[in-house]
């Protein structure tokens, strides 16, 4: 606003997430929009602060919407907190694969769905990352939902995750994110749920012995950013912005699943824990589609159906 | 505003004698409005400071340790281990060390322990004749052996920051928090050894069965609490829940608790633990703004140009973790610290389970410290004793942690022999 | 000592002691939530109940209740943890304008805060708690409450007289209480 042009202009948008500075979305998401932006030189500059410096998921939200912190990746069952829909995203087999992610969120479905979400937020989402699929780790391989039965199964305390949970007839029990190791080490809970490489970053890995690729969920990350930071950039500039954030999308997607093929790689050369492959992906779909169509209802049904009905 | 009028707002309100977290918060507050932050920003990040669930130990701890000392429980137990060391000078201070070392099992904090501490060990002591500093200091530094010894919040935590195994840091973890037990008896051995009065009474067998007969019940709450833990039955946070309720059954069946103490045990535990507490959210938003200024990755950036070898960058490392661990809570200290530190380490050619184990143990020395050791004020707050009366009894206690820092540093071979032992 | 003296170790005009009589009754209602939620969490495990995730938020939340509520009535009796050097001072008149002075800063803090709560109540984004679905702004709502007590206690610290030193009233946590 002060007129003089050049360097001293640029604005600072800093770039919050939960992940430790060597996690893909890191290394190979937060840096290259920074890089990104650099490189286009259009007056933007990023400080990332990773690993929940500015505090856990939900908070770090709370601070986008009031313009405290302007940019941050967010899962969608945390945004659902705010804007209820959204959180069909993270519902079981909702999606098949990153490649269905990211078709149906380009192929303008999910335009109604990003205007809602800014217009009940006041934040905007400028894009979709990929996190990894979402497997289970137990004692026992978990290949049909049967094998659930009986299995006291960690999963987190949000009500999507406990739909998940319903519908693919597992048992889920509470139990805080730091607790999860011990609880699983003690017998406490006998299984969890989680991406391939959050199980080997909090060794849960070492305390079970079979990791079944059930790929229940398709993980999905929001790239959110504040109205008051998103205002204060020319237009330009939020070109440049949203181009930056879309480009990092597929080379952070290809980190990820490196990441996930190298970890299992090592499991497999060591032996342990044993990787369950032959999964009857058919009957846990089956199972949890039947749950939603009967379950969901409104805005979340049409949300569903949309993104099912897009499936390939 | 800029950090050093943050930093010098922060220490004159403390030498004003205004609260720890009243000194903490009104700077922070009015850092974060000059700085054009919404007014909220501070107040939902002091909120989301104490609403963790590792925290939920901490009033669950306080009640054991109230309830079991109203009940008369700690009585019982410390006439056992009397009878047991029957003549041994000081023996008090060695059951003390050797309680927090049972504790440690069980609790991964030592805010919970030192509370429990302060309840149940001093009021005895202070009873058998030992000087309230001594009392005060050997129970302030013994109960950080609690998030040394496994199994310990802070270890989950670098272990996930870090990504290491946390079997490998909780293996590491247990050879250091054997040397802190040793060196503080040493201590205990020491100050005590020219005070006959200290001398307990001699050994007895009668006595000792009647007064074992007495503990039974007591006895039975680490293995009820341990076992609940090892079984496999329910998490640490909830084995201070199970243990809590334990010693009202306990209270109430010995008929030394009565339905009339309940108010006075939740209010003396409510205030302890709002005390602690409200510190804690009040460091949560000095950390908030430390991030948000990169200071940490300022010190980072210093510390590589003076460290360019494993022992040298590891000395560092301690010395800013026991500068940190004074004015932020442990948990925020790791969070902020790990990501700067871990790769600088690794570039060094730092084993990572030695920085963790390294980074842990030099941030529980900095809950001993002035001016915002919170262990200090934990055993300021149970006992009503002054923050120098407390320092003061701990100071000659920081010889052994100090040089178990050392130790570690200089062989950490000593640290990764459990882990290499057990195959992790 | 009978059990009035213990609880009021302070003479507070009857507005401040009702209102010391409610945060206390808030804190302790906050601390039994947490004790049986946290057992009820590790009840449901082995009960055919089962499946609540609110348990673990709700104490949390209560965590943090218990810990505003209670700012009032720490700050009305003197327990806050603070630096106490300067009551070694022997010019009584500085130690007496020193404590006045932090009252007046408390109480300017504590209103800072419960405007911040305000805020926070008052622009409500509509966003509710992951697993109660509770709207996160009740968690603003008793810290607001505490802020405000504490600004008035403080405020009312300011012309009422010092309490007697901690030395010489211990607080009950310190009573040589031993069984009976
Ligand atoms: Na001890
Ligand atoms: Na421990």
């Amino acid at each position: 606003a002060c007129g003089e042009d050049g360097a001293d202009d640029a604005v600072t948008l800093s770039f919050a997430n939960s992940y430790p500075t060597s996690h893909a979305h890191n290394r190979c998401g937060t840096e290259l929009v920074k890089e990104k932006l650099e490189a286009a030189d259009v007056g933007i500059e990023v400080e990332i602060f990773s690993d929940s410096q500015l505090g856990g998921d939900a908070d770090r939200f709370t601070s986008v919407m009031a313009g405290d912190i302007s940019m941050d990746i967010q899962g969608s069952s945390a945004l659902a907190s705010s804007h209820e829909p959204i959180g069909v995203f993270d519902m079981a087999y909702a999606f098949d694969g990153p490649d269905h992610l990211f078709e149906w969120f380009d192929g303008g479905d999910a335009d109604q769905l990003k205007e809602d979400f800014a217009a009940e937020t006041g934040a905007h989402i400028l894009d979709v990352w990929y996190f990894g699929m979402r497997h289970f780790s137990a004692n026992d391989p978990i290949r049909t939902p049967a094998d659930l039965q009986g299995l006291r199964m960690r999963f987190p305390d949000s009500p999507i995750y406990l739909a998940n949970a319903e519908a693919m007839g597992a048992e889920a029990t509470a139990v805080a994110f730091e607790e999860v190791y011990l609880s699983l080490q003690q017998g406490v809970v006998d299984g969890q749920e989680n991406p391939i490489d959050t199980i080997q970053s909090m060794s849960f890995n070492e305390v079970q012995s079979h990791v079944s690729l059930t790929g229940h969920q398709t993980g999905s990350q929001m790239i959110v950013v504040s109205d008051a930071a998103w205002q204060s950039l020319s237009s330009e500039q939020q070109e440049a912005l949203t181009e930056a954030v879309h480009e990092t999308r597929a080379e952070n997607r290809q980190c990820i699943e490196d990441d996930t093929e190298a970890i299992l790689d090592e499991w497999r050369s060591a032996g342990a824990p044993t990787i369950v492959e032959d999964v009857d992906l058919a009957a846990f779909q089956a199972a949890t589609e039947a749950y939603f169509l009967e379950n969901l209802e409104g805005d979340q049904l049409e949300l569903y159906e949309s993104i099912r009905s897009s499936a390939p | 505003m800029t950090m050093l009028l943050l930093v010098l707002a922060i220490a004159a309100l403390l030498m004003l004698r205004v609260p720890v977290a009243f000194a903490f918060l009104g700077p922070c507050l009015a850092y974060l409005v000059i700085d054009g932050q919404s007014l909220g920003l501070s107040m939902r990040t002091i909120v989301n400071g104490v609403s963790s669930f590792p925290l939920l130990a901490v009033p669950l701890f306080v009640l054991v340790g109230t309830t079991a000392s109203r009940a008369g429980i700690a009585d019982r137990i410390f006439d056992l281990a009397l009878a047991l060391l029957g003549r041994v000078r000081g023996s008090l201070g060695y059951v003390n060390v050797g309680l927090s070392l049972g504790f440690s099992w069980i609790s991964g904090t030592a805010v919970a322990d030192a509370a429990y501490e302060a309840k149940v060990q001093i009021p005895v002591m202070l009873s058998k004749g030992y000087s309230r500093p001594f009392s005060l200091g050997v129970t302030g530094a013994s109960s950080l052996i609690s998030p040394v010894m496994p199994p310990s919040i802070p270890a989950v935590i670098y272990a996930g920051i870090a990504t290491v195994s946390t079997g490998a840091l909780f293996a590491a973890s247990v050879v250091p928090a054997l040397l802190m037990s040793l060196g503080l008896c040493i201590v205990v051995y020491i100050l005590c050894r020219s005070k006959p009065e200290l001398d307990g009474e001699p050994f007895n067998w009668k006595r000792l069965g009647r007064a074992a007969q007495r503990a039974i019940g007591a006895m039975a709450a680490p293995i009820l609490i341990l076992g609940g833990i090892l079984g496999g039955f329910f998490t640490p946070t909830e084995a201070a829940a199970v243990g809590a309720a334990y010693m009202f059954i306990l209270g109430f069946a010995y008929r030394t608790l009565k339905v009339k103490d309940l108010p006075s045990i939740f209010r003396e535990t409510v205030v302890t633990t709002a005390a602690i507490l409200i510190i804690i959210a009040s460091a949560s938003l000095v950390g908030w703004i430390l991030a948000i200024e990169r200071v940490p990755q300022q010190v980072a950036a210093a510390m590589l140009s003076v460290a360019d070898n494993p022992t040298m960058f590891l000395a560092l490392t301690a010395l800013l973790m026991l500068v940190l661990g004074t004015v932020l809570d442990a948990v925020a200290a790791l969070v902020i610290t790990v990501p700067i530190l871990l790769p600088i380490g690794l570039q060094i050619g730092v084993d990572p389970i030695v920085l963790g184990v390294v980074l842990i143990v030099s941030l529980m020395i900095g809950l001993l410290t002035p001016p915002v050791g919170t262990v200090l004020y934990v055993l300021s707050s149970a006992t009503g004793a002054k923050i120098g009366e407390v320092f003061r009894g701990t100071r000659p206690f920081f010889i052994p942690l100090v040089a178990v820092v050392v130790i570690v540093i200089v062989f950490p071979g000593l640290v990764m022999w459990l882990p290499n032992l057990l195959g992790l | 000592m009978d059990e009035a003296t213990r609880l009021a170790p302070r003479r507070e005009p009857r507005i401040l002691r009702w209102i010391s009589a409610l945060e206390l009754a808030i804190g302790c209602l906050a601390l039994a939530v947490i004790f049986v939620l946290v057992l009820v969490q590790a009840a449901q495990r082995y009960l055919p109940v089962g499946g609540w995730p609110w348990t673990g938020e709700l104490a949390r939340y209560s965590l943090a209740w218990l810990t505003f509520i209670m700012l009032g009535y720490l700050a009305g009796q003197g327990q806050h943890i603070a630096v106490e050097a300067i009551d070694t001072l022997r010019w009584k008149g500085v130690v007496r304008a020193v404590r006045i002075f932090a009252h007046v800063v408390v109480a300017a803090i504590a209103l800072g805060f419960a405007a911040a709560c305000f805020d926070l109540v008052a622009n409500d984004t509509g966003q509710v708690s992951p697993a109660l679905e509770m709207p996160m702004v009740w968690l603003y709502v008793i810290p607001l409450v505490g802020f405000a007590f504490t600004a008035m206690k403080s405020i009312a610290l300011i012309f009422l007289p010092e309490p007697a030193e901690r030395d010489e009233t211990p607080t009950e946590p310190n009573d040589p209480e031993v069984p009976r």
